[in-house]
């Protein structure tokens, strides 16, 4: 499936592409087009841990009134925008 | 001692004075307002109560109705905490005529300490310097502004009733004195239903520096040494140390005396604070008696390794003090930082709401104290204090070090915290090298933002991953990498297994 982020950060607003393909107990994750070397799960509800090329992420997920989803990453703060062609 | 103690109050040190009773064995009974049901200290104790609606002046304020419910569990002890009724003599002299013990001071104690003008005439008395200042409050605005042309500017003019910095006023020249007079004295009127002020000469970037006494009944004072609390927003407290990088040896010797003095002097009885305002030559000055246990009290519980809620309760059960002042040596350093439900970047606006997630921090050094738990909405109507992070070190670059670390572990998702402030904090130079006065953290705050720091590589990928993960599973329900997923096995596999492990010989 493939999903489209509009994310929110210090660096101003980028639009990226996500694509989640299921493969053995996980995912296979390709961002924007190209295959990551990533691992994502669902740890607690509302925290989701990323490995990314061997580094780890903890991402504390928030979902607001307006559908917009808010993302802690240590001190770090996103917004994302989600458009899911499925939807 | 106590066969069961009220708790008089809510939220953090509600649940910390129930934890000291726990360890202490005595059985808790708590109060709560109707928006407080699923509060933390209604979990955690062992009875409890409910007292009225969320309006604290018809729930947590009212004397009558902790009376009946002490009156109705059993209680033979009223513990107050802090805020609410803690400073509030009718209170104690209600709970002496119940036949309660209060867990505090004297009632007479307290009115003799606890305004401020009292409290400047009882210092002067005890040879304790004061700002130059009035004794008493001031009726008319011409008289106040007369004095203040003579003492010279800049003045401050404070609430006689006042705490918290609500109804205080710096004034920097003569023109704009009527208008803080007014101002300040709206403010008290709405804050403490009395709008009497006094003067005082406003000393220039003081540091707020205060002394913990304990005070048996048996005439035994001792000072537990200072606790230095000049990180302040609007004269808020917001960061507390000990010991203060300023105060010498024979500083913290001359102010635990005079602290002690005036505890002695004004028949105090019970944990108390002696605040004081140091000036860049290190001379101090009384500021204010605080008569009963202060938010920050896990600071000197960090340096001198005593429990001061439980020394609190063996006190009011009439026990002696088990040590002297020379006996307790202040060992390494201990910060505290108060954690908000408010948004530093909306003016601090209260950040009420469900926490949805919540990690708190551990490891070597951290205490925590606060009122939350994943799940709990905080709710609009109390101020809005979550927790009390606590870092203890050998050093204060060690407890510091421990202290940003806790701060980038502790993570609270649904609402708006004060986190971020504190990270901003702890990495400026000023505050590293101790250079800290009441109004530094408003100086800060005015000066421009520093760029924010980027984030490392990867987290802006790991971000919109895990924003499509949380998308996905939200889509399409419950999946394979959710934990409850992973976690249990389907029930035929795990029947399969164990046939398989019953046929090895």
């Amino acid at each position: 499936m493939k999903i489209e982020v509009l994310l929110n950060g210090v660096a101003g607003p980028k639009r990226r592409t996500v694509e989640l393909e299921p493969e053995g107990g996980g995912y296979r994750i390709l961002l924007d087009g190209q295959a990551v070397n990533a691992d994502a799960v669902v740890i607690a509800p509302y925290t989701i841990s990323i490995i990314l090329d061997a580094q780890s992420f903890e991402v504390h997920v928030a979902p607001s009134l307006d559908g917009k989803i808010k993302l802690q990453c240590g001190p770090h703060e996103f917004t994302a925008e989600i458009q899911d062609q499925r939807a | 001692m106590f066969r069961k103690i009220l708790i008089a109050n809510r939220g953090e040190i509600a649940v910390r004075i129930l934890r000291a009773c726990r360890e202490m064995g005595i059985p808790t009974v708590v109060v709560f307002s109707d928006v407080d049901r699923s509060a933390l200290h209604v979990r955690l104790a062992d009875e409890v109560y409910p007292i009225g609606p969320a309006p604290s002046r018809e729930s947590y304020l009212c004397i009558d109705k902790l009376l009946d419910v002490a009156a109705k569990a059993g209680c033979d002890a009223l513990h107050p905490g802090y805020g609410f009724l803690a400073e509030n003599p009718t209170l104690a002299r209600s709970c002496f005529d119940a036949g309660l013990t209060f867990i505090g001071p004297p009632a007479e104690a307290m009115e003799l300490m606890g305004s401020k003008t009292a409290g400047k005439q009882l210092a002067r008395r005890c040879d304790v310097a004061t700002v130059p200042g009035t004794d008493d409050p001031i009726e008319n605005p011409e008289e106040a502004q007369s004095l203040a042309r003579s003492m010279g500017y800049p003045v401050v003019l404070k609430a006689v009733a006042g705490g918290g910095g609500k109804g205080m006023r710096i004034v920097p020249n003569d023109a704009t004195f009527a208008g803080a007079w007014r101002d300040a004295c709206s403010e008290a009127l709405n804050a403490f239903d009395d709008s009497s002020l006094f003067l005082e000469k406003y000393l220039p970037g003081p540091r707020h520096i205060e002394i913990q006494v304990l005070a048996d009944a048996h005439g035994r004072v001792v000072s537990l040494g200072e606790r230095e609390c000049s990180v302040q927003r609007r004269y808020q407290k917001l960061i507390e140390e000990a010991p203060s990088t300023v105060v010498t040896p024979e500083l913290r010797r001359k102010m635990g005396e005079a602290a002690v003095r005036l505890a002695r002097a004004g028949g105090y009885v019970n944990a108390g604070t002696v605040e004081f305002l140091v000036d860049a030559d290190l001379n101090f000055y009384f500021l204010e008696v605080n008569a009963r246990l202060q938010v920050e009290h896990p600071v000197t519980e960090q340096v001198t390794g005593l429990d001061l809620v439980k020394l609190q309760i063996a006190i009011a059960a009439g026990h002696r003090l088990p040590f002297a002042w020379e006996s307790i040596t202040p060992r390494g350093h201990a910060m505290e930082v108060r954690l908000y439900a408010e948004d530093p970047d909306n003016n601090f606006f209260p950040s009420p709401g469900k926490l949805l997630s919540r990690h708190a921090p551990t490891g070597p050094g951290i205490r925590l104290d606060e009122g939350v738990y994943e799940g709990y909405t905080v709710p609009m109507e109390y101020d809005p204090l979550l927790s009390k992070l606590i870092a203890w070190g050998n050093s204060r670059e060690e407890t510091i070090a421990r202290l940003r670390r806790a701060l980038d572990e502790y993570t609270i998702t649904g609402i708006r915290t004060n986190v971020s402030l504190f990270r901003r904090i702890l990495g400026e130079p000023e505050f590293l090298r101790g250079e800290i006065h009441t109004t530094w953290l408003d100086e800060l705050l005015a000066r421009p933002r520093p760029p924010a720091t980027p984030p490392r590589p990867g987290t802006e990928a790991a971000a919109v991953i895990a924003a499509a993960l949380w998308h996905t599973v939200q889509y399409n329900g419950p999946s394979n990498t959710e934990p409850e997923a992973q976690a249990t096995p389907s029930r035929w596999k795990m029947e399969g297994r164990r046939e398989q492990l019953d046929r090895t010989p």
